[in-house]
């Protein structure tokens, strides 16, 4: 299905933003119906979860959108042919429905008021968009007459089509095999006892909520969750059910682990705690607290060292 | 009913001045000895414990325990509002969801009073065991605050040794290293330009710049800084204040990595 080819500069309007250095080429997976469009550009959007500009690519041909990326780790680089490459970040194109990039638009501008689909799309070069939205009557109502195309956000609506998406999506995951459950197993690790089919329904659906969650502004997130009435542990109990079935094969190891560390169970459990209710917060952090956080790693807890009251 | 009066608002100030840029919210909590505050940080590595004791007021008044939340940003804007010599006042009703700060100019001429919400914080408080520490030691506060800024040029983290030698506090980073050592007085004039240190066995300890730079916010508050350690358990900063209390920090020591 794909194929992995070196694409020269094409867009000078849109350089690709590489780590650090400015490269003058970058791997990039593609499929092959794509790589015979000439024209196929590279666009910069706001990203519908969080404002940040991200880059998006239009196919104009088989009219669809993509999603691009970037799988960057450290100490990679590419070998093509007989030079290397010392820039190893690899490029992924992947579909994303248009509608999500309009969702956010829709909801800032046509809470209260219709506006014209030309009109909403109009700056910051979401008008590239205009002729991939279509749909657009799943997460709005049309106001007016039929050919201005004016749209109003309905909520409900909207809450529905992603409740579809969610759905959607977990039938996937569960057709594909994809690992849900927390902790990691290795992708040909054929387990006897844990196989995929005895793993609840509503996992997956957590799961798929999470990845269509990416998508999303944090309020609609919320709203989505409250829509499927997740029961607030699910993960976690799951994640130690497996965890202590982990720990009746390979008790002697753990111990060994845990001597030579020099870390107790205490703080394990205390480091779980937390993640957990930073995740509870989701607040956005100040620069100043980044910068205190990061001053504060590699520092314990000073929980460890007191008793709770 | 709760009220405390502070004849100079400037304690309460330089209070606020020293825990606001640590914490963003505490409670306040009152009862007949005083006021105790206790807070973590937002990373959760460092904590605050500051007591103001009721006998330091010039009236102090506290009919039921009272626990206050606040937004310590808030409440600096507040007291930034209050002249050095003014009197301060803070009032609040039995399971009042406001306080108020009340504040009177020397010659009774001008009076503000300021009505702040207060906040519904979820907090634990924590234990802090009474502990012996192998190592205590006393410098002038204007001291410890300039070598924790100086240090902190140098790396994130900042080693504190302490032999019979003397105290070394010292720092590496890309541009090099610092270190500076510090024995004690010989003999002491003034007790407040002396450094003093009591040890029972040697510690060497590493900890986060940053935070050290926190705590010395708390410098004009007291001529004289005591830092307290022992191997593998928080440092203890204190700076006393005259005559009304203490404000304690403590920081947890940095997990030194196997392979440095």
């Amino acid at each position: 299905m794909t194929t992995r080819s070196q694409k020269p500069k094409s867009s000078p309007e849109s350089p690709l933003k590489t780590n650090k250095r400015v490269e003058s080429s970058w791997i990039l997976l593609i499929k092959d119906g794509l790589f015979e469009n000439s024209n196929f550009n590279i666009i910069t959007l706001p990203h519908p979860a969080h404002g940040k500009p991200a880059k998006y690519a239009l196919d104009h041909i088989h009219n669809k959108m993509y999603e691009l990326v970037l799988f960057s780790e450290p100490y990679r680089s590419w070998f093509i042919d007989e030079t290397v490459k010392s820039d190893g970040n690899l490029l992924l194109l992947t579909p994303v429905n248009p509608l999500f990039l309009v969702l956010p638009r829709l909801r800032e501008q046509c809470s209260s008021r219709a506006v014209p689909l030309e009109d909403l799309l109009s700056e910051k070069g979401y008008s590239k968009l205009l002729d991939y939205v279509t749909n657009i009557d799943l997460i709005g109502d049309l106001k007016g007459p039929a050919d201005m195309k004016a749209y109003k956000y309905n909520e409900e609506k909207t809450l529905a089509w992603l409740e579809g998406r969610v759905k959607k999506l977990a039938t996937v995951l569960r057709e594909k095999n994809i690992h849900v459950t927390s902790g990691a197993t290795s992708a040909t690790f054929v387990a006897s006892n844990i196989g995929n089919d005895n793993i609840d329904e509503e996992i997956y659906l957590k799961y798929a909520h999470g990845m269509v969650s990416e998508y999303l502004q944090d309020d609609l997130v919320e709203l989505l969750e409250k829509k499927f009435h997740f029961k607030p542990d699910l993960i976690e109990s799951i994640g130690k059910k497996r965890k202590s079935e982990a720990t009746d094969i390979s008790d002697p190891n753990k111990k060994v682990k845990q001597e030579s560390n020099g870390v107790n169970g205490d703080s394990i459990d205390i480091s779980i705690n937390q993640s957990y209710t930073e995740v509870k917060k989701e607040r956005p952090l100040s620069a100043k607290e980044k910068a205190r956080q990061k001053a504060a790693s590699g520092t314990k807890t000073i929980s460890s060292f007191f008793t709770k009251k | 009913m709760f009220e405390a009066r502070l004849l100079r608002s400037s304690i309460l100030k330089k209070v606020l001045e020293a825990i606001k840029d640590l914490l963003t919210q505490a409670t306040f909590d009152c009862d007949d000895n005083g006021i105790q505050l206790q807070a973590m940080d937002n990373s959760h590595v460092s904590l605050v414990s500051l007591t103001l004791r009721a006998d330091g007021f010039d009236k102090y008044r506290c009919d039921r325990n009272i626990s206050m939340g606040m937004n310590l940003g808030s409440m600096s804007k507040i007291l930034k509002c209050a002249g050095d010599k003014d009197t301060v006042t803070m009032k609040a009703q039995d399971n009042a969801d406001t306080v108020t700060f009340v504040f009177e100019s020397p010659n009774q001429e001008k009076v503000s009073d300021y009505e702040m919400k207060l906040m519904n914080l979820d907090l634990e408080h924590l234990g802090i065991p009474e502990t012996e520490y192998s190592c205590t030691i006393r410098l002038p506060s204007a001291e410890f605050a300039r070598i924790c800024r100086d240090l902190s040029q140098f790396g994130e983290s900042m080693v504190i040794s302490c032999t019979k030698e003397g105290v070394k506090f010292s720092a590496t980073g890309d541009i090099g290293s610092a270190n500076v050592k510090l024995a004690q007085t010989a003999s002491i004039d003034k007790e407040e330009e002396a450094v003093v240190i009591e040890m029972d066995e040697p510690v060497t300890l590493t900890f986060a710049c940053q935070y050290l730079n926190y705590f010395t916010k708390a410098t004009s508050l007291s001529p004289q800084v005591q830092l307290s350690m022992s191997a593998d358990v928080p440092l203890v900063v204190e700076y006393r204040i005259q005559d009304i209390g203490q404000i304690r920090y403590y920081l947890a020591p940095k997990i030194e990595e196997e392979d440095s």
